[in-house]
């Protein structure tokens, strides 16, 4: 969906330019006719190579200036908010996976320090002990189930709120964007264009939508980048996330067998204290087994930090872009200016250029991640991400 | 007796997983939200602590300035920092090689990874 938000935006301001242009080649052919001057003589609005100075008229370059700036911060304002809920998803799903992982460990402590006394021999017989370990152990079972319930259910709410981010809620501001472009009237730009018979305001503000078209292409590079990777990351979640619900399934049937196990052993109480004690050592091991998924469930984590991080750099590049474009307006505004210094393009340009570059570098890096699958990979010695000094 | 060990990161997934992975190899760990929290937590620690884990880019102060902070305490003069981090451009490394830190991860790690990296850093 952000492929189309950015077609759109780009649509739009080519939109313009082509429009500009056509009537500005129209304009000079018209001048051509009548004048019979040469091309690129004295007078003629050739800014682009005679002048260091585009002029403008203000109201329409501000006009077009905010459209551009207004699309920019809806845009801004959705990533914005995809990025809180990530992050407060990411909580909570980190709070639900420390639970479950806490509640194993505690439960298995417990199981084990109980299991150990009785397995010493000093405690053999004791009704009271294995009384402990029964209820340790069906703690541990319940306590174990509830966890991996709540991790799912975690898990299953952030994997809904990354689709949503990545359907509805990109649509909706499309719409939005949609609306906000109705408003500025680009009838009545064109009309003022038409009306001032595109002089050297006219190509003035060719240049500048010209510009405008080229950054606007950057920009929608860059979205077209980063939905592919919220898309490749949210697929990689998507993944981990089955994988390690698999894991919390299949953890809890093992918890389930054990408390079976468990009362099958309990039964015989009378029989052989030593059976007991084995059976219960046998389900310190399969509920010990859960902990072994804590590689994946660390992952997982780590991959929901990355796309939160992606989300983050993706949000601060707009806001850079958006701020760069708000000193556009600020000198557009201050005392009725007429000119616009190429400089001010130059160094918009060159600015936003760095962020798209930084934001390539994040996204290669990511995607490169990703691809030589770093997480998982049996490193030799302390790897290659790791340097001492 | 346990080692104790500060991580500092603005990620709670990414404290999660560093608890995670700490406690289950037997380390005692305390968690910071940024440098600042950090630097609370170690003057109220009744204890030293052994080790550090902090991340780079973070609100309030940042693992830079948190080593920095670190360092200019005599207690904490020889205490292995590790940086942890999405960061991996060289300058970077020099700029946290000489703030003090020991070692620099860029995430995403390996949990068994970390715990190799831990034992080499922190002596037992």
């Amino acid at each position: 969906m952000l492929v189309a938000i950015a077609c759109f935006c780009l649509g739009f301001v080519a939109g313009i330019g082509f429009v500009l242009l056509y009537r500005r080649k129209k304009h000079e052919m018209g001048k051509e006719d009548t004048s019979g001057e040469e091309p690129g003589a004295p007078g003629r609005p050739d800014v682009a190579t005679e002048e260091d100075v585009i002029k403008v008229n203000p109201a329409e370059a501000r006009e077009f200036f905010t459209t551009f700036r207004d699309a920019l911060s809806l845009v801004e304002s959705v990533i914005g908010e995809a990025h809180r809920e990530a992050g407060e998803a990411g909580e909570r799903w980190a709070a639900a996976v420390g639970e479950m992982v806490e509640r194993a460990n505690a439960g298995l402590r417990r199981l084990q320090k109980t299991i150990g006394e009785l397995a010493s021999g000093q405690e053999t017989g004791s009704a009271g002990l294995v009384d402990e370990a029964r209820r340790t152990a069906r703690a541990l079972v319940d306590s174990s189930r509830s966890a991996v319930a709540e991790f799912i259910a975690s898990g299953d709410s952030y994997l809904e709120m990354m689709q949503g981010i990545q359907a509805d809620r990109f649509r909706s501001i499309a719409e939005r964007i949609r609306g906000i472009l109705r408003q500025t009237n680009l009838v009545a730009i064109n009309a003022e264009i038409e009306a001032a018979h595109l002089g050297e305001m006219g190509c003035g503000l060719g240049v500048i939508a010209g510009e405008v078209m080229k950054l606007s292409g950057m920009i929608g590079d860059s979205v077209k980048a980063i939905d592919e990777t919220a898309g490749m990351v949210e697929e990689k979640l998507r993944q981990f996330a089955s994988e390690i619900s698999a894991k919390a399934e299949n953890a809890a049937h093992l918890c389930e067998d054990s408390d079976r196990l468990l009362g099958e052993y309990l039964a015989q109480l009378e029989v052989r204290t030593g059976d007991i004690v084995a059976g219960l050592k046998g389900s310190g091991e399969e509920i010990d087994s859960i902990l072994e998924s804590l590689g994946k469930i660390v992952d997982a984590l780590q991959f929901q930090d990355i796309s939160y991080q992606k989300i983050r750099n993706a949000l601060s590049i707009l806001q850079d872009v958006r701020s760069e474009l708000d000193g556009v307006l600020d000198n557009l505004n201050k005392g009725g200016m007429k000119a616009v210094d190429r400089r001010l393009f130059e160094g918009f340009k060159r600015k936003y250029t760095m962020r798209a570059e930084r934001l390539h570098h994040e996204l290669t890096t990511g995607q490169k991640c990703l691809d030589e699958r770093r997480v998982g990979r049996v490193y030799e010695e302390l790897g290659e991400n790791v340097e001492l000094f | 007796m346990a080692k104790r060990v500060l991580a500092v990161d603005d990620s709670a997934t990414v404290r999660a997983s560093v608890r995670m992975v700490l406690e289950q190899a037997g380390y005692e760990v305390e968690l910071a939200a940024d440098g600042e929290d950090a630097l609370k937590k170690i003057d109220m620690a009744a204890e030293r602590f052994h080790l550090l884990i902090t991340d780079l880019n973070m609100p309030r102060l940042d693992g830079i300035g948190l080593i920095r902070a670190v360092r200019s305490n005599p207690a904490y003069r020889f205490t292995p920092i590790l940086m942890l981090t999405t960061e991996s451009q060289a300058e970077k490394k020099e700029e946290g090689k000489r703030a003090g830190a020991t070692g620099w991860i860029v995430k995403p790690f390996q949990p068994e990874q970390l715990i190799a990296v831990i034992r080499k850093v922190v002596k037992i």
